[in-house]
């Protein structure tokens, strides 16, 4: 029973963790049709973007660790603006593209961004002990629950709300939405395409930067491809959850979470370390059953 | 130009790939005025209205809008100089409430210009009132039809260009439709400049009528003005019909 | 029969034409294998090898439209198949390296050919399987799920200690390519992937990736298509991979990773996505590129100051170039050119 309940525990903060990823690469596939293979690598730049260059095994950092607000501006900052380029850079030219000539820029942003990483502090992983007071187990009665999964699934929760307003009920909101429904039609009415897609870019690029944080204190290591299976799950979110639907990849987010901490749990130990292919698994046995995904949605374009 | 001129257009030529869509178009819209692009399917009377909003860059060729130069603009910027494109098809934001889709393309600050509020346009669509918080994309064709362009005029349009508005919709609703496009001009001082698929219903409603062929303007009709059968077939069909018969 | 088949393409002369200018390049290509000789034998074997993995990459990308990020999990499958059958040139050591493999490959050392046919097998098989899946997902859906191939391959093998070594080496293998050999392998690849993509079976596949809708109303089944060109793709890229292993004669987990996958892709992407021809010439235009960067990365002069850029600088330029490749060419430079079309045979009318 106890197992049962901090599984859930560890499912909710899992998924609140995929939710997150999956609403920053569903922002910007809602509105540009772009699947973000470098989205991985934001979140890598994140932690990275706290270190100081070195060959060493354990990372130097920037500034304390007890100042919150300058780690949290610096590695926000840091994601942000490598996302700003990215599409300044990158994807701006190839807005009109096809999506598979999309998919394989977005391969080569991260794979770009992935490779500087590695020139400038190698590829070798770094251990770094961020806000490791977090790790700490509380008790709550008969459970012993890590700080960091309330606080995950208390600044997802946050954030949540917040990115719920902001689409539901600012201007930005309306016309980001107008934007991903039918991005021409809401330039015929005057939406700037520029600054709306620099908005998606920022709100994904914070969302990614969260997620750094989180994972880094979860994990304590940093490496080059860190970012990886976070998007991957992420991508597998936003498809399960249905595309064109925020709602839909927050929620294929939190299921992916909960499946994937539900056989951390109950798998047997031999084939413990396979978990995510059982994930996977589970995943295109989904896909398959339900393959426009679990959220209708009323599109008018056309669907995967 | 003539200070009444809204709308000029000069030698416009544009492509689809290397196909040439709009061969050397030339026309005017004066202020108030209603012009009626008539023709068969292909001739370009959509390319015309989608370069002029910016959708498509022209190849060669003068838009001005209000005396300043709108070709190779964004449609963006063109849409806050007071141009505003209603594209055939409708393109309802089909997830945004009807009340959303009228907001759109209000969040830009402009100095000038009237300003149509919400209630205004409600009066106007009494219908969009009653459905203001339905999904857009719940509303019939007709309705969807008057969305799109109050949503347009939300936009703060002095000017509006409408791709084929009865396109898909039944005879008693167009008609609907063009009275309160009528009406709204009276009221508002609006100028149109519209694509309509059936000649006789373009003479109906238009001081001008431009009949257009071959990506060109083979036919220029203004309102009241007697013109023979022959003619007017010529210049849709490419041949006299009348004299086959 | 010879009398036949010059019936259906018209005589002599139109065969030749057609049949001319393949036949060079496959020429070239066995050529450059028989000639490469000192310190570029092991950049031309291995350009050999990978033009195995990039034509069976076209096989499937190019004409099924679908962007695949995962085949180079079938090049690992392929490569550590190999290396199971014919590991190890010292064969004390099989069961240290790998003590997960059942008992009566423990003892044994087969020959290439065997961990050929095994890499082929296995291959094609996964492939199958994940096939029947996934074949009936579009466009990005399906991309994804490739990827998540990849990912799973990865997370599998490199837990799976006991048959790869998990994060340390296969070594040992005994290694049976040379240039020449490889060029050879790479000649067949072409081979086989002009055969297909002039078969009926490739012409049905560029059908459903051209338009869909209007495939399946003249009749072409989708799935089957694409799931015929997945899996013979899988089997080349999987050869690909036990011809890495008999060349290199050592094997890790994580090569057949991003890096390999990018490098792949690229080549083919650069080269042209949609012609037999620009998957070649890809091969050929990266590896020169990147044997340059190597060379660069080795240091240079500028000047009097000796430049020594630091490792990952050859990636991150293919990165960089790759991003200008898509906005600016994205057919590739090849566009849609390609020799290896031949027209389909028809009597001629008298």
């Amino acid at each position: 029973m106890i197992l049962f309940a901090q599984t859930l525990l560890d499912a909710l903060s899992l998924g609140s963790l995929y939710a997150l990823v999956a609403l920053g690469i569903g922002l910007i596939f809602g509105m540009l049709r772009l699947v973000n293979f470098a989205y991985g690598d934001f979140i890598t730049v994140g932690a990275y973007s706290l270190i100081i260059p070195s060959t060493a095994a354990t990372a130097t950092m920037i500034v304390e660790s007890a100042h919150v607000g300058a780690v949290v501006f610096i590695v926000c900052t840091a994601v942000v603006v490598v996302a700003l380029v990215s599409e300044l850079l990158a994807f701006r030219h190839v807005r009109q593209a096809k999506p598979a000539t999309l998919m394989v820029t977005s391969f080569a942003v991260g794979y770009t961004i992935q490779n500087a990483i590695i020139m400038i502090y190698t590829s070798r992983p770094k251990s770094l002990g961020l806000w490791s007071e977090l790790l700490t187990p509380l008790d709550f009665g008969p459970l012993r629950v890590p700080a960091l999964q309330i606080v995950t699934i208390l600044t997802t929760s946050i954030l949540l709300l917040a990115m719920t307003f902001l689409v539901r009920r600012t201007r930005y909101g309306v016309q980001m939405r107008a934007a991903a429904a039918d991005f021409d039609m809401a330039r015929y009415l005057g939406v700037r395409a520029g600054s709306i897609i620099g908005l998606a870019f920022i709100m994904s690029g914070l969302l990614a930067a969260v997620v750094s944080l989180l994972v880094e204190t979860q994990i304590g290591v940093v490496s080059p491809n860190m970012g990886v299976n976070l998007m991957l799950f992420g991508f597998v979110s936003v498809v399960i959850g249905g595309i064109g639907s925020l709602s839909g990849a927050v929620l294929g987010g939190l299921l992916i979470g909960f499946a994937s901490a539900l056989l951390q749990a109950y798998l047997p130990d031999g084939v413990r370390a396979f978990r995510d292919a059982f994930v996977f698994g589970l995943i295109i046995l989904t896909l398959l059953l339900k393959p426009a995904g679990l959220v209708r949605v009323t599109a008018t374009k056309e669907r995967i | 130009m003539p200070h009444d001129v809204l709308l000029a257009i000069d030698g416009l030529e544009a492509r689809y790939g290397r196909t040439i869509a709009v061969r050397h178009v030339s026309f005017e819209v004066r202020r108030g005025e209603t012009v009626c692009i008539v023709g068969p399917n292909g001739a370009g009377k959509s390319t015309i209205l989608k370069t002029v909003a910016g959708g498509i860059r022209p190849a060669s060729g003068k838009i001005e809008f209000k005396g300043r130069r709108i070709d190779g603009a964004a449609p963006e910027d063109i849409a806050r100089a007071g141009l505003s494109f209603v594209p055939e098809g409708r393109h309802v934001f089909a997830g945004l409430t009807v009340e959303e889709n009228l907001l759109v393309g209000t969040y830009m600050k402009r100095g000038t210009g009237r300003t149509p509020d919400l209630g205004r346009i409600y009066q106007h669509f009494p219908r969009l009132a009653e459905r203001r918080r339905q999904a857009g994309g719940k509303l019939s064709g007709g309705e969807q039809q008057m969305l799109v362009i109050g949503r347009a005029l939300m936009a703060r349009a002095e000017m509006l260009l409408i791709d084929e508005p009865s396109l898909g919709l039944a005879p008693k609703i167009v008609d609907q439709v063009y009275e309160i496009l009528l009406k709204l001009q009276r009221e508002e001082r609006l100028t149109l400049l519209v694509n309509e698929q059936r000649l006789d219903r373009a003479r109906q409603v238009a001081d001008r009528v431009l009949i257009v062929r071959e990506g060109a303007v083979q036919l220029r009709i203004p309102r009241n003005q007697a013109i023979d059968e022959g003619s007017m077939h010529n210049a849709y069909f490419g041949f006299d019909a009348m004299a086959m018969t | 029969m010879t009398a036949g088949v010059c019936a259906w393409y018209g005589g002599w002369r139109d065969m030749t034409r057609v049949a001319v200018a393949p036949a060079l390049v496959l020429a070239c290509i066995v050529g450059l294998g028989l000639v490469a000789g000192g310190s570029l034998t092991e950049t031309v074997t291995e350009m050999m090898v990978r033009m195995v993995v990039v034509v069976g990459l076209y096989i499937f990308v190019g004409n099924s439209g679908i962007i695949s990020f995962g085949h180079i999990s079938f090049m690992a499958i392929g490569a550590y198949a190999a290396a199971w059958l014919t590991c190890c040139t010292l064969p004390m050591v099989k069961p240290l390296y790998l003590p997960g493999l059942p008992e009566w490959l423990q003892n044994t050392a087969e020959p290439f050919w065997t961990g050929l046919a095994a890499a082929a097998i296995l291959s094609g098989v996964v492939a199958a399987a994940i096939g029947l899946a996934i074949m009936r997902l579009s466009g990005i859906a399906a991309s994804i799920a490739t990827f998540g191939i990849l990912a799973v391959e990865f997370n599998i093998y490199s837990n799976w200690d006991s048959m790869t070594a998990g994060t340390s080496s296969v070594s040992n293998i005994p290694i049976s390519i040379d240039p020449f050999s490889a060029s050879l392998f790479a000649a067949a690849a072409i081979l086989i992937a002009a055969v297909y993509q002039n078969s009926r079976f490739g012409v049905a596949l560029r059908a459903v990736r051209d338009d869909a809708v209007a495939s399946k109303a003249a009749g072409i089944r989708v799935v089957p298509s694409r799931l015929i060109a997945f899996v013979l793709s899988a089997i080349i890229v999987g050869v690909g991979g036990a011809l890495q292993s008999g060349f290199l004669g050592t094997l890790t987990v994580d090569t057949f990773y991003f890096q390999l996958t990018f490098l792949t892709l690229g080549m083919l992407i650069v080269g042209g996505i949609s012609s037999l021809t620009g998957a070649i010439a890809g091969v050929l235009l990266i590896t020169g590129v990147t044997v340059g960067l190597r060379a660069l990365e080795t240091g240079f002069v500028l000047g009097t100051i000796k430049i020594r850029p630091p490792s990952g600088f050859q990636e991150v330029t293919l990165g960089v170039a790759m991003v200008l490749f898509m906005i600016l060419r994205p057919a590739g430079a090849t566009k849609s050119f390609d020799v290896f079309r031949f027209p389909i045979p028809h009597r001629k009318l008298k």
